[in-house]
C-alpha cells in the first residue's frame, strides 16, 4: 500500500502582522497535523490566532516562516494562480457569513466551483443533485438564498465546499451566525459527512457544544498550540467548556509537540472539572 | 458561461442601476444615430439640389469667375461635336422685380433663369401649379414664376411684372405659369423663368449664357470630352470651369466634410458621458461586492475570471444599450422624417455609418470603462470573504492616479505648444495621442480632486442646509471611484459647452472691423460698370469720391497640398480683393483719408500703397502670414485665369478685417466650392489684368453726415437700388448680422453639450442611489437616535450638490484648458490666433443646468430613503454591509 501523504500538515508556521512596536505575532512556530478522515475543532480565545491559522491552511495568506502542506504539496511555494487552482481542487471553504450569491439558486451556488473549473454540465448536474440530496436540500434546489433559513443557507455553503471532493474542508465559525438548533443541525451534517464519506474537516469554533461534534479539539493560545483533546474522552460539552475556560485563563500545557495528540489525550478530563 | 451568468445575476441585483446605465448608453447611441441619419438625409437633399441646379448632367460648364458669361459661339461649336447629344443653355441673373411704375414688388431679389428651351430642363418638365410654359416665339415677354415668388409678391397667372432698367421705365412681362414647389428645393432662391433671348436682351449680356449643361451620347468618355473643350476660351471669351457629376459631388463633399465630422463629434461627446456612467456603475458593483468577489476567489475563481466578470457586465450593459439606442434612434429619425418630409426625401433612412460608429463606439467605451474596475476586482483578496471589516480606500492608489493623470495631461500641452514642429505632425499627434491622453489624465485626477475639495465644500453646504457638518464628512470619499465616474460624466457635457462657447466666441471675437471702414456695402448681383456709381454718389448724405469698387476673385494658390483637419478643410485658395488703391488706402503720398484703416503687422502703409500701384503686389492678412510663413518681401504664386501662374510680392501684413466674411454673405453658393485661406488685398488694375474682370459686384461707400445710417441706407436703396438691382447694407450692421448668425450656430451646437449633461444625469441618479444604499444602515442608526426625515433628505441632497459643484468646477477648468488648446490649434491650422473671449452668461447657464440636473436626479433616491422605515434601513444596512 503506497504511503498516502497527510491531507494537512502545518509545520513550524510563523505569522506576524505589522512592524516594529505594534507588531503582533499571530502564530508562533505552530505545528499541527491532520490525518485523513479526521475532524478537528480549533478552539481558543478571541485573537488567539484561530482564523489566521485557517487562512494559512487555505492558502489565503502567506506565512512568514514554516510550511503548510495540503496533500503533500507546499502551499507556501505556490504563486497566486497555482494556489487558486489548487484551492479549487483540494480545499473546501465554509464561511461564517455563508457568502452565497443572492441571485443564484441553491443548486447554482453549489455548482459554482465546478463551473469555474470548466467541468462538463452533465457531470455538474449529477453531482450537485447528489450533494443536495445528501445535505437534505433536495427539495430546495431551485430556491434562492433569501428563501432559505440560515441553517439551510449554511448547508448550501457546505455543499459548495464539498462539491469538488477536497482533501480537506476548512470552516471558520460555520455556526457563528446560527441559533443553537440550526447550529446543531449543521454540526450533525458535518459529523455525518465525516463518518460516512470520510471527509477531513478542520473547523474553528468558540462553542464547546460545537466542538464536541469533532473527533479532536485543539486549543490555541497566543499563537501556539497548547492542548489537544480527544472528544470521545470528554464527558459532554460542559466538560469541554471547562477545559476551554482553563485554556483561556492560562492553564494547560504551553509546550506543543508534533505528537501532542498522543501526549495529551489521556490527560484526565475531570482534573479541573470542579474549579 | 458561468461568468456570464454571474454578470447577468449581478445586473439583476441592481436592476434600477442597470436600467439607468443602459438608458444612458441608449440615449447616447440614439443621439448619434439620429444626428448622422438626419445629416445623411440632408446630404441627399443637397445632392438633389445640386442635381437640380446642374440638372444631373454629364458635364456642366460655367465661367471660372462667377461674374462672367460664356459666349454662345462655344455652344454652337459644341453642338457640332458628334459626341454631344444636347446642350441645355441657361443664363442666370439676379434682380429685383418691380411693377410698371418701377416700385419693387418685394425687398428681396429673385433669380432670373433664362432658358433656351424649357422642355429640356427639369424645371420645364415639372408640372405647373397653373398656366403653361412659354413656347417661343409665341410667348415672348412672358415669364413662369416659382410658387414662392407668386406667394411672396401676390402674383397669379395673367399678372404683369417688371424688371428695372438703367434708362427708361421697366420692361414688363406677363406671368403665364406658376411652377410648383419641387420636392427638394426647400432652400432654392425665388426663381423666375423666362426665355433666354429676353433675359439676354434685358441684362445686356447679349449672345451669352452662364451655364451649359451638356448631355453626352452613351459611352462617350466625359473626361476626354472635357479635356478637348476645357481650353476653348477663344470661343467662350472667358476662362471656363468644367464639371462632371463626379467632380461636382467631390467638391461638395469636401466642402461639407467639416459638418459631417461635427455630426459624429456631437454624438461622441454624449457617448463619452455614457462611458463614464458605465465606469461608475461597474466601479460601484466592484466596491459593493468585494466580499462576494473575495468568496469567488476563495472557492477557486482565478483572477482573470473575476476580471472577465466585470468586463462582461460592462459589455452587456453597452450591448443592450446600443441595441435599444439604435431602435430609439431609428424611431426618432422616423418621427423627424414624418414631420419634415422635405428634409427626408428618401424617408427615414438610417445612417449605417452612424449606427456602426455608435455601436462600436459604445462597445469600445464599455471596454475602456471596465478596465480600471476589472483590474481592481482582480485585486480583491479572497480574505475579503472571511472578514467583516471593510477595506479603507487606498491613499497610495489615488496619489499614483493623480500623478499619472497630471503626466498624461501634460502630453497634449507639449504637443500643442512645443515650438518647431511640423504642422501636420502636430495636428495629428494632437488628435490621435494628445486629446485621448488629456481626457484620460483628467479622469485619473478626479478622485484626488474629490478628496481635496470635499473637506472644503462639505462644511459650507452643511451650514447652508442646516445639517451637522460631521454628518457630511467623507460622504463622497466613501465611494470615491463611483463619484469620480459621475463627476467625469457631468464634466464631459459642461466642458463641451465651455469649449463651444469660449472657443467659438473667441473665434468670433477676433473679427473686428477697423475703425476706418466704409459705412455702406453695396452689392450688385448683375454687376455694374464702376462709372454707374455716380448715381450713388449723388445721393444726399453720400460722401463725394468715396465709392470704393471692389473686385473679388478666389484664385488657387500655386502650391497644391490639401489637408483635412477635423472640422475645417485646410484651404488652398484665397479671397483676393482688388480695390481702388487711392480710395481705399488714401489718395496722396503720404496717403490721406483712407476709406479702410489697415493695421499693419509688417510693412507700412506708405510703402505698401506705393508698391500696390506700381507692381504685382499684395497685402496679406496675418493668418496667411502665420499659416504659410510668408512675409513682406516674399513672393506668392497665384493661378490667374488670364496669365497662368504669376508671382505677387507681399508688401504688407495686416490684421484681418473680415472683408471676405462680408463678401461671403452675398455670394454663398460661389463660396461653397472654395474654402479660402485668409484674404489678400491688391489693386483693381492687377485683378483686371490677371483675371479679366470687367463688371464689378461689390462696392463700399462712405457717408458724410451723422444722420441715421438706416435712413441713408434706405435712401441709397431707393435712389439706385431699383435701377441696378443693387442691395445696400450698413457694413457694421452686416457684421452684426453675421455675428448673430454665428452666435446662433454656437448656441445650436451647445444643445449637444446639454444633451450630454442630460445623459450624465442618469449617472447621478445611480451614484446617489448607490451611496444611499451603502449607508442605509448608518442612516437607520441616525434615524433611530432622532434624526428627522427632513434632515435625512437634506443629507442625501447635499451629496448631489457636492457632486454638482465639483463637476461644475472641473467642467469649467477642463473646458478652459481645451479652449486654450483649441485656440492654439486654430493658429496652427488656420493661422488665426483668436483673443480670449469668455462669455459669462452661457457659462453660468451651463453651471446652473449642471447643478439643477444633479439636484433633480437626486430627488428620487432622496425621497425614497427619507420615506423608508427605520427598521428596514437597519436591516437592509446590515445585509449589504
Ligand atoms: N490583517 C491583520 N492585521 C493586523 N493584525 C491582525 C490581522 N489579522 C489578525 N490580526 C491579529 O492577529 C491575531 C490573531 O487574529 P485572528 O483573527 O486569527 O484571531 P481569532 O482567534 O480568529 O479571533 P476571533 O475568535 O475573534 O475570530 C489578533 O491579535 C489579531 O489582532
Ligand atoms: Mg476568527
Amino acid at each position: 500500500m503506497p504511503v498516502m501523504s497527510k491531507p494537512l500538515v502545518v509545520d513550524n508556521v510563523v505569522k506576524r502582522f505589522g512592524r516594529g512596536d505594534g507588531q503582533v505575532v499571530a502564530l508562533d512556530r505552530i505545528c499541527f497535523e491532520v490525518d485523513h478522515g479526521d475532524f478537528v475543532a480549533v478552539m481558543g480565545a478571541s485573537g488567539s490566532g484561530k482564523s489566521t491559522l485557517l487562512h494559512l491552511m487555505a492558502g489565503l495568506t502567506q506565512a512568514d516562516g514554516g510550511h503548510v502542506l495540503v496533500n503533500g504539496q507546499d502551499l507556501t511555494a505556490m504563486n497566486d494562480k497555482r494556489l487558486t487552482l489548487f484551492r479549487r481542487e483540494h480545499i473546501g471553504l465554509v464561511f461564517q457569513q455563508f457568502n452565497l450569491i443572492p441571485t443564484l439558486s441553491a443548486a447554482e451556488n453549489v455548482a459554482l466551483p465546478l463551473r469555474f473549473a470548466g467541468v462538463a454540465e452533465k457531470t455538474i448536474q449529477e453531482r450537485v443533485a447528489t450533494m443536495l440530496g445528501k445535505l437534505g436540500l433536495g427539495s430546495r434546489a431551485k430556491h434562492r438564498p433569501d428563501a432559505l433559513s440560515g441553517g439551510e443557507q449554511q448547508r448550501v455553503a457546505i455543499g459548495r465546499a464539498l462539491i469538488t471532493n477536497p482533501a480537506v474542508v476548512l470552516a471558520d465559525e460555520p455556526t457563528g451566525n446560527l441559533d443553537s438548533a440550526n447550529s446543531d443541525a449543521i454540526c450533525r451534517v458535518l459529523r455525518e459527512l465525516n463518518e460516512t464519506d470520510n471527509v477531513t474537516i478542520v473547523m474553528v469554533t468558540h462553542e464547546p457544544s460545537v466542538g464536541m461534534y469533532a473527533r479532536r479539539a485543539v486549543f490555541i493560545r497566543d499563537g501556539q498550540l497548547c492542548r489537544t483533546v480527544d472528544t470521545t474522552d470528554v464527558a459532554d460539552a460542559a466538560a469541554l467548556g471547562v477545559m476551554y475556560q482553563e485554556v483561556l485563563s492560562g492553564g494547560g500545557s504551553a509546550a506543543p509537540t508534533h505528537d501532542a495528540r498522543d501526549d495529551e489525550v489521556d490527560r484526565p478530563v475531570s482534573e479541573t472539572a470542579d474549579v | 458561461m458561468v461568468i456570464l451568468r454571474l454578470a447577468i445575476a449581478n445586473l439583476k441585483r441592481t436592476k434600477m442601476r442597470a436600467a439607468l446605465t443602459i438608458g444612458a448608453v441608449a440615449a447616447a447611441v440614439s443621439l448619434v444615430v439620429v444626428i448622422t441619419s438626419a445629416f445623411a438625409s440632408l446630404q441627399q437633399v443637397a445632392y438633389s439640389l445640386l442635381d437640380e441646379y446642374y440638372s444631373a448632367v454629364d458635364v456642366a460648364v460655367a465661367p471660372t469667375n462667377n461674374a462672367d458669361v460664356i459666349h454662345m459661339d462655344l455652344v454652337r461649336a459644341m453642338e457640332k461635336d458628334d459626341r454631344v447629344n444636347e446642350v441645355r443653355v441657361s443664363l442666370e441673373v439676379s434682380s429685383l422685380m418691380v411693377d410698371n411704375k418701377g416700385n419693387r414688388l418685394a425687398p428681396w431679389p429673385v433669380k432670373l433663369r433664362g432658358l433656351r428651351d424649357p422642355a429640356q430642363h427639369d424645371a420645364g418638365r415639372r408640372a405647373l401649379a397653373s398656366g403653361h410654359w412659354f413656347e417661343m416665339p409665341a410667348d415672348a415677354n412672358s415669364v413662369v414664376i416659382g410658387e414662392g415668388v407668386a406667394a411672396g409678391m401676390k402674383l397669379k397667372v395673367g399678372d404683369m411684372v417688371g424688371l428695372p432698367r438703367l434708362e427708361g421705365g421697366p420692361v414688363m412681362f406677363k406671368v403665364i405659369g406658376i411652377v410648383g414647389k419641387p420636392d427638394v428645393l426647400w432652400i432654392e432662391l425665388p426663381s423666375v423663368y423666362m426665355p433666354l433671348k429676353e433675359l439676354q436682351d434685358w441684362s445686356g449680356y447679349g449672345d451669352t449664357a452662364s451655364l451649359l449643361e451638356i448631355d453626352l451620347k452613351p459611352e462617350v468618355d466625359f473626361e476626354a470630352f472635357v479635356k478637348d473643350w476645357e481650353t476653348r476660351t477663344d470661343l467662350a471669351g472667358v476662362p471656363l470651369k468644367f464639371k462632371t457629376e463626379l467632380r461636382h459631388k467631390g467638391a461638395f463633399d469636401q466642402a461639407i466634410v467639416g459638418v459631417r465630422i461635427l455630426s459624429y463629434l456631437g454624438g461622441a461627446i454624449a457617448m463619452l458621458a455614457a462611458a463614464f456612467i458605465i465606469f461608475s456603475t461597474l466601479a460601484m458593483g466592484v466596491a459593493e461586492r468585494s466580499r462576494l468577489l473575495g468568496m469567488l476567489r476563495a472557492i477557486g475563481a482565478v483572477k482573470v475570471q473575476v476580471g472577465q466578470l466585470v468586463v462582461i457586465e460592462g459589455m452587456t450593459l453597452s450591448m443592450v444599450g446600443a441595441g435599444l439606442g439604435v431602435a430609439l434612434g431609428w424611431y426618432w429619425t422616423w418621427l423627424l422624417a414624418h414631420h419634415y418630409p422635405d428634409l427626408f426625401i428618401a424617408g427615414a433612412v438610417l445612417s449605417w455609418g452612424g449606427v456602426i460608429f455608435s455601436v462600436s463606439g459604445s462597445l469600445v467605451a464599455a471596454l475602456a470603462a471596465s478596465l480600471i474596475p476589472a483590474v481592481s476586482a482582480t485585486g480583491v483578496s479572497a480574505l475579503e470573504a472571511m472578514t467583516v471589516v471593510a477595506r479603507p480606500s487606498r491613499a497610495k492608489t489615488i496619489a499614483v492616479c493623480a500623478i499619472s493623470g497630471l503626466l498624461l495631461m501634460s502630453i497634449d500641452h507639449i504637443i500643442v505648444f512645443l515650438p518647431h514642429m511640423e504642422q501636420e505632425v502636430r495636428l495629428w499627434t494632437h488628435l490621435c495621442l494628445g486629446l485621448p491622453t488629456l481626457m484620460f489624465g483628467m479622469f485619473l485626477l478626479t478622485p484626488a480632486i474629490v478628496l481635496a475639495v470635499e473637506p472644503l465644500l462639505a462644511p459650507i453646504i452643511a451650514r447652508l442646509l442646516f445639517i451637522q457638518p460631521a454628518l457630511l464628512r467623507q460622504q463622497l470619499s466613501g465611494g470615491l471611484w463611483r463619484t469620480a465616474g459621475t463627476v467625469s460624466a457631468l464634466t464631459v457635457g459642461l466642458a463641451a459647452l465651455v469649449v463651444i462657447q469660449v472657443h467659438g466666441r473667441s473665434l468670433l471675437g477676433g473679427w473686428k472691423l477697423p475703425t476706418e471702414f466704409p459705412d455702406l456695402v453695396l452689392f450688385s448681383p448683375l454687376g455694374v460698370d464702376p462709372k454707374a456709381m455716380d448715381a450713388v454718389e449723388s445721393v444726399p448724405g453720400v460722401k463725394r469720391d468715396s465709392v470704393l469698387p471692389i473686385a473679388l476673385v478666389s484664385p488657387q494658390l500655386g502650391t497644391n497640398v490639401i489637408t483635412l483637419f477635423g472640422m475645417m478643410q485646410r484651404p488652398n485658395a484665397t479671397s483676393m480683393f482688388g480695390v481702388d488703391v487711392d480710395k481705399a488706402l488714401g489718395a496722396d503720398d503720404p496717403p490721406r483719408d483712407p476709406m479702410v484703416g489697415l493695421e499693419f503687422k509688417q510693412g507700412d502703409l506708405v510703402t505698401a500703397r506705393r508698391r500696390l500701384k506700381e507692381e504685382r503686389s499684395v497685402i496679406i492678412t496675418e493668418e496667411f502670414y502665420k499659416l504659410k510663413g510668408i512675409g513682406v518681401g516674399d513672393k506668392i504664386k497665384i493661378n490667374t485665369t488670364l496669365n497662368g501662374e504669376v508671382e505677387y510680392t507681399v508688401v504688407g501684413v495686416i490684421r484681418s478685417i473680415g472683408a471676405d466674411m462680408i463678401a461671403r454673405t452675398f455670394n454663398l453658393e460661389a463660396e461653397m466650392e472654395n474654402w479660402t485661406i485668409g484674404s489678400m488685398l491688391t489693386s483693381l488694375e492687377n485683378v483686371r489684368r490677371d483675371f479679366g474682370i470687367t463688371k464689378l459686384h461689390l462696392f463700399m461707400v462712405n457717408l458724410d453726415t451723422a444722420d441715421d445710417k438706416g435712413a441713408i441706407t434706405k435712401r441709397v436703396r431707393e435712389a439706385v437700388g431699383e435701377k441696378f438691382g443693387l442691395l445696400a447694407a450698413d457694413a457694421r450692421r452686416l457684421k452684426h448680422g453675421i455675428d448673430e448668425g454665428l452666435t446662433r450656430l454656437i448656441h445650436m451646437l451647445s444643445t449637444v453639450a446639454l444633451a450630454a449633461i442630460a445623459v450624465a444625469s442618469l449617472g447621478v441618479i445611480n451614484t446617489i442611489m448607490a451611496s444611499v444604499r451603502s449607508r442605509q444602515w448608518q442612516l437607520g442608526v441616525l434615524r433611530s437616535i432622532g434624526l428627522t426625515r427632513g434632515s435625512m433628505l437634506r443629507i442625501v441632497l447635499s451629496e448631489a450638490i457636492l457632486i454638482g459643484l465639483i463637476a461644475s468646477a472641473k467642467g469649467i477648468a477642463v473646458g478652459m484648458i481645451l479652449s486654450n488648446i483649441g485656440n492654439r490649434m486654430s493658429e496652427v491650422v488656420a493661422g488665426y490666433d483668436p483673443p480670449w473671449v469668455i462669455p459669462v452668461t452661457p457659462l453660468i447657464v451651463g453651471v446652473s443646468i449642471t447643478l439643477a440636473v444633479t439636484l433633480f436626479a437626486s430627488i428620487i433616491p432622496a425621497v425614497q430613503v427619507s420615506r423608508a422605515d427605520t427598521l428596514n434601513l437597519l436591516k437592509a444596512g446590515r445585509s449589504s454591509a
